[in-house]
């Protein structure tokens, strides 16, 4: 496991020392396919069936805090691994052109931050996966603020501050919660696996709870906390959008299931009903201001937010499908709203613009573009077939299992869902073309898009390969929580 | 491997080949012979339909398990195929349909730059078309129904420069979404009540579940059935789908996709028998089978008065759904598939021939010209009208017999008066188009002539199912019984017979009506437009529901809505966000004045500081 947690890094010490300003790609690509290929190799090793975390490393680190380096995974984390290894992998061939200027830097920052976000996936120590945490935000800061458009310091640092501002919060809870299990067995210590066993006064739960939330609501981004994703993702360079969209959006709601459901079971239950307002709120306010952007990164920035309004629903519906499913939508949004924004960043480098009214047409330039970026519109459409209709199939299926209201109101969602795409759809690739020019995507285009485009389709019909490695984990978090 | 698995595969590696290999890499073997691709794995699939008609015929009820597809919690849901002879009647109709348009498109899409896209999205929906009817389960059925939607929506557009032709993809998707949204609950519902989505366990249990919750579900899948067939409230995206390439709209929006709602209905009867749904349903039957015939009456464009007279017909069966009569529903779905087909094929040669123009007070007097066209169409129109003995005589009769036997006198009444109205606004056309003085160009002329054989033998073909197809009623009836219930009451033959004349000798006062006015000129037909006045206009403006619409959702919902929300969020939700940031930074300049560095400034803190604390010791 370790192996795979840091060899990006080493990566990434590579790229720094190595001397060619061009060389540095295949360095990246090398290290990030090479990291990919050891988490599919430990996916084939991986039990499913046996509970608990597997493939643990761990040593002493700062015993005087009793804090450890402990690493390992279980399948909810194998599975976040598989996304982070994979859309890093993607996300380079995207970088490829785009970044001209610092690929040096750049590559290495790249790498840093995956090591950083494996970490967070995988640690099993609180102020380790802390430590984590925070290292993330720095790396895509800093990418943002470096390659991104116009207005990226602005962007970078608003990003910085909110998520940091969240991370003072999470701060702050993990040291309550390492007081309050050290005060209650006597045994202070850092350790997550711990901390599962232990059952806090309720009353503690719910301040506990909400420290936690704010720092996990941020990232996600849940409503109303998502205003800094949009502004990002449109000064966010290409690459940096996919990670952003593809990963750290997942952390959020990856936090919400391995802390707040485990460790705050009851506070959990309580406030579901506030998640699946925020959560409903999201999915359709998000969609109608999707409608009337002339940005298309924004359009797909704000789907973003609404279909992480699913996902939160999902983990709160506190049932199989529910959980499964959200689960499985992030995997799945991760695919493709990183593609999404591939997609447009390859129009953004040849048109130079990213407003909708001055494309249009694009279709008879490019029409293996075309087809790809079909896809992936029919794809956040949520179209049986794809991946995306399995998670927001199942999470609207646990939604109305936990209220009725809240199930009817996600489905109908899915229509504004795709309002906002087929127009968005209709005005870049459909219409009389607007420009004179437009050169269809390359082979290295071709292959980073071919290759998301299958895994999309093929997850949508054969779900169960995926989903066959958390089946277990879900059914003892739902133990866990009681219910 | 599982011949059901196989029929579907044929047009999928059709749609694949041409799509990925043809349009999207521009292979130029497969970008050539996209049509060979097509008709010939659609003629496999056909093959194969009237194998497995064969064997149901035999008594055989194939069940075959493909894969499985989604598995959580106790929830189980597998690909597969299902035939019985409700499927094997379907699968019959959609590969006929479908092999016949493929043979047709190849003459007539010959010249179109997209042509092997064109045979790839045929590709695609065959195969969509085939896995619906196919479905063992709801989640399957689900799948089809949105695949369809999906070719549905490519072929719409398949002329996508066109502005009109890209709203009108959208706005299909769109409106079918409405429906979906819908039938997902439905299904959803349908899983948590019963714990399962299989067809056959869903349905010999809806004892067990009370007739309330039966009718729920019934009134949420009839949601997608609107969306699908084009139904009252949910019908206006049909007639802007004549869009689409004519081939098209032969055989997805008229013969097979939009008849997939009818077709799920009669699946579900078991649900709709238990419930409560089924008045629902005729009542949106009848308004919408007679509603738009009226409409018909008054549009010019050739294709979109076929479209209104679908949403009629599509009606008719949704009526005969609405009064339990189910087999007289297939059948009419089944006959009307061949003829509808046929007028819309019939249509395109015609508008191949004028060079594109579809306008019927334009046309005129073409029998001369294109005969085999002209003859083929006729036939389609009169079967369509239900003169006897073709075969709308009997599906329609059949259908307008069981709402009077049922005692549903308000619908025959109505349904009557569509057919009498069916009649009228067919026989406007044909006389508009085939007869009477000719009102196009020279130039037009000089280039009209009669379609090539690839056009008239599907025209041909289809034309004789449209004949005969009504003689097996009797055979049907049987056939399909073994599947589905059909709740008709017996009447005295006396008053079936008075019935049966009463509507042919409406249908032949129709088409005598429209031969006065639109053949012999007898009356003018702005005179009569004169004396309806305002209803005309309410009518011709198919009573104004894509205003309605356009306002209520697209403007208001949709961008209206969505402006407003727009402006919520960067100015309130962001403006909070930027305001707390600005907080901050203004309290860290105000706290700043504090910090001076002067170490006397902070010795004087020092001392109020310890002379507050002491105070507040001293207090307590």
């Amino acid at each position: 496991m370790s192996v795979i947690l840091f060899l990006p890094l080493l990566g990434a010490l590579l790229v720094a020392l190595c001397r060619s300003e061009t060389r540095v790609r295949w360095i990246a690509f090398l290290f990030t396919g090479v990291d990919f290929l050891l988490t599919l190799y430990m996916m084939t090793n991986f039990e499913p069936n046996k509970s608990g975390f597997q493939f643990l490393d761990y040593g002493s680190w700062v015993p005087d805090f009793s804090i450890m380096y402990k690493v390992g995974v279980d399948g909810l984390s194998l599975i976040m691994v598989f996304m982070t290894t994979l859309i890093t992998f993607i996300a380079v061939p995207s970088a490829w052109n785009y970044i001209q200027e610092r690929r040096k830097l750049f590559y290495s920052l790249l790498l840093m931050l995956e090591t950083a976000m494996i970490g967070v996936f995988v640690s099993l120590d609180l102020v380790l996966f802390y430590i984590f945490w925070e290292a993330m935000l720095i790396p895509m800061a800093l990418i943002i603020g470096i390659w991104g458009g116009e207005r990226r310091i602005y962007s970078a640092l608003k990003f910085f501050i909110y998520t940091f501002a969240g991370s003072i919060f999470l701060l702050v809870g993990l040291i309550v919660l390492f007081v309050a299990h050290g005060h209650v067995t006597g045994n202070y210590t850092f350790d997550l696996v711990e901390f599962t066993r232990l059952h806090l006064p309720l009353e503690l739960q719910k301040w506990l709870f909400w420290a936690f939330f704010i720092a996990f609501a941020i990232k996600v981004p849940i409503w109303p906390f998502h205003t800094w994703l949009p502004d990002a993702h449109v000064e966010a360079p290409t690459p940096g959008s996919v990670i952003l969209a593809g990963v750290l959006l997942k952390m959020g709601t990856y936090g919400f299931l391995r802390f707040s459901l485990p460790l705050f079971p009851d506070a959990y239950k309580l406030y579901a009903p506030v998640i699946f307002v925020l959560g409903v709120i999201a999915i359709i306010y998000t969609a109608l201001v999707a409608l009337v952007q002339e940005d298309v990164k924004k359009i797909v920035a704000y789907s973003s937010v609404s279909h992480m309004g699913f996902v939160m629903i999902g983990l709160f519906s506190l049932n199989a499908q529910g959980i499964e499913g959200a689960i499985f939508q992030m995997l799945n949004h991760g695919f493709v709203s990183a593609a999404l924004f591939i997609v447009v960043g390859i129009i953004y480098e040849r048109l130079h613009t990213r407003n909708v009214s001055k494309m249009g047409g694009l279709t008879e330039f490019a029409p293996k573009l075309a087809v790809l970026a079909m896809v992936f519109t029919m794809a956040s459409v949520g179209l049986p077939g794809t991946s995306s209709f399995i998670g927001e199939f199942l999470t609207i299926l646990g939604g109305l299992k936990a209220a009725k209201w809240v199930g009817v109101l996600m489905a109908l969602g899915v229509i504004f869902g795709a309002a906002y795409m087929l127009y968005m759809y209709r005005n870049v690739f459909f219409l009389e073309p607007k420009v004179k020019s437009f050169k269809d995507i390359d082979l290295r285009e071709l292959l980073t898009l071919s290759f998301v485009a299958i895994l999309v389709v093929w997850f949508g019909f054969f779900p169960e390969v995926i989903m066959g490695f958390f089946h277990n984990y879900v059914s003892e978090i739902l133990k866990v929580a009681g219910v | 491997m599982e011949i059901t698995l196989l029929l579907v595969l044929f047009p999928l590696f059709s749609f694949l080949l041409s799509g990925i290999l043809g349009s999207m890499f521009k292979v130029s073997w497969f970008v050539r012979k996209s049509d060979y691709i097509g008709v010939t794995a659609v003629g496999i699939s056909l093959l194969i339909s009237y194998y497995l008609l064969f064997k149901v015929l035999h008594g055989e009820v194939i069940q075959e398990n493909w894969f499985n597809w989604v598995i959580s919690g106790g929830l189980s849901a597998s690909f597969g195929g299902y035939v019985d002879s409700l499927t094997a009647i379907m699968l019959v109709v959609v590969t006929t349909v479908s092999f016949f348009v493929h043979l047709y498109s190849v003459g007539y899409m010959h010249d179109d730059p997209g042509y092997d896209r064109f045979f790839a999205y045929l590709g695609l929906f065959t195969f969509s078309m085939l896995a619906l009817v196919l479905s063992p389960n709801f989640l399957q059925l689900f799948f089809g129904w949105e695949a369809v939607g999906l070719s549905s929506y490519l072929l719409i557009g398949f002329w996508y420069k066109k502005k009109s032709a890209a709203n009108a993809a959208i706005k299909a998707f769109l409106m079918n979404r409405v429906g979906d949204f819908l039938f997902i609950l439905g299904v959803i519902t349908i899983f948590w009540t019963f714990g399962t989505l299989d067809f056959h366990q869903v349905f010999s249990n809806v004892n067990t579940v009370s007739a309330g919750v039966l009718s729920l579900i019934g009134l949420l899948l009839l949601g997608g059935a609107v969306g699908k067939s084009a139904q009252f409230p949910l019908h206006t995206w049909l007639p802007d789908a004549m869009e689409g390439p004519t081939p098209i709209s032969a055989l997805i929006h008229a013969a097979t996709m939009v008849a997939a709602g009818v077709f799920m209905v009669a699946r579900c009867a078991p649900i709709y028998d238990g419930g409560y749904v089924l008045p629902v349903v005729g009542v949106i039957g009848v308004i919408t089978a007679f509603g738009a015939a009226t409409v018909g009456l008054t549009q010019f464009d050739i294709k979109r008065i076929l479209a209104y007279s679908t949403l009629s017909q599509l009606g008719y069966m949704f009526a005969a759904l609405g009064v339990g009569a189910y087999i007289y529903a297939m059948f009419h779905l089944f006959t009307h598939a061949f003829f509808k087909a046929l007028l819309f094929l019939g249509s395109g040669s015609v508008i191949h021939g004028m060079g594109g123009e579809q306008d019927v007070r334009k046309m005129g007097g073409l029998y001369k010209y294109m005969k085999v066209t002209a003859i083929t169409f006729v036939i389609a129109t009169l079967a369509l009208v239900g003169i006897p003995p073709l075969a709308g005589f009997f599906s329609k009769d059949k259908i307008v017999g069981a709402t009077f036997a049922n005692e549903h006198h308000i619908f025959w009444f109505f349904l009557t008066a569509g057919a009498f109205l069916t009649a009228l606004y067919m026989g406007r056309l044909i006389f508009l188009v085939f007869f009477g003085e000719e009102r196009f160009d020279e130039e037009t002329r000089k280039h009209l002539h009669e379609s090539p054989w690839t056009i008239t033998v599907p025209l041909i073909g289809l034309a004789i199912p449209s004949v005969f197809a009504g003689f097996l009623e009797g055979w049907f009836e049987h056939f399909l019984s073994t599947s589905i219930p059909n709740h008709v009451e017996e009447v005295s033959h006396g008053i079936e017979l008075g019935l049966i004349s009463l509507t042919v000798l409406l249908s032949a006062g129709g088409l005598f009506i429209a031969a006065y006015i639109y053949l012999w000129k007898k009356i003018s037909p702005e005179k009569i437009a004169s004396i309806f006045g305002p209803i005309y206009t309410l009518v011709y403006r198919k009573y104004y529901f894509d205003e309605i619409y356009s306002f209520l959702f697209i403007r208001g919902t949709g961008f209206g809505l969505g402006s407003f929300l727009n402006f919520v969020d960067r100015y309130i939700v962001d403006g909070i966000v930027n305001g707390v940031a600005s907080l901050t930074r203004w309290s860290g300049e105000i706290l700043r004045i504090t910090q001076t560095g002067v170490v006397n400034t902070y010795v004087a803190y020092l001392v109020a500081g310890t002379l507050i604390v002491m105070i507040i010791i001293w207090l307590t």
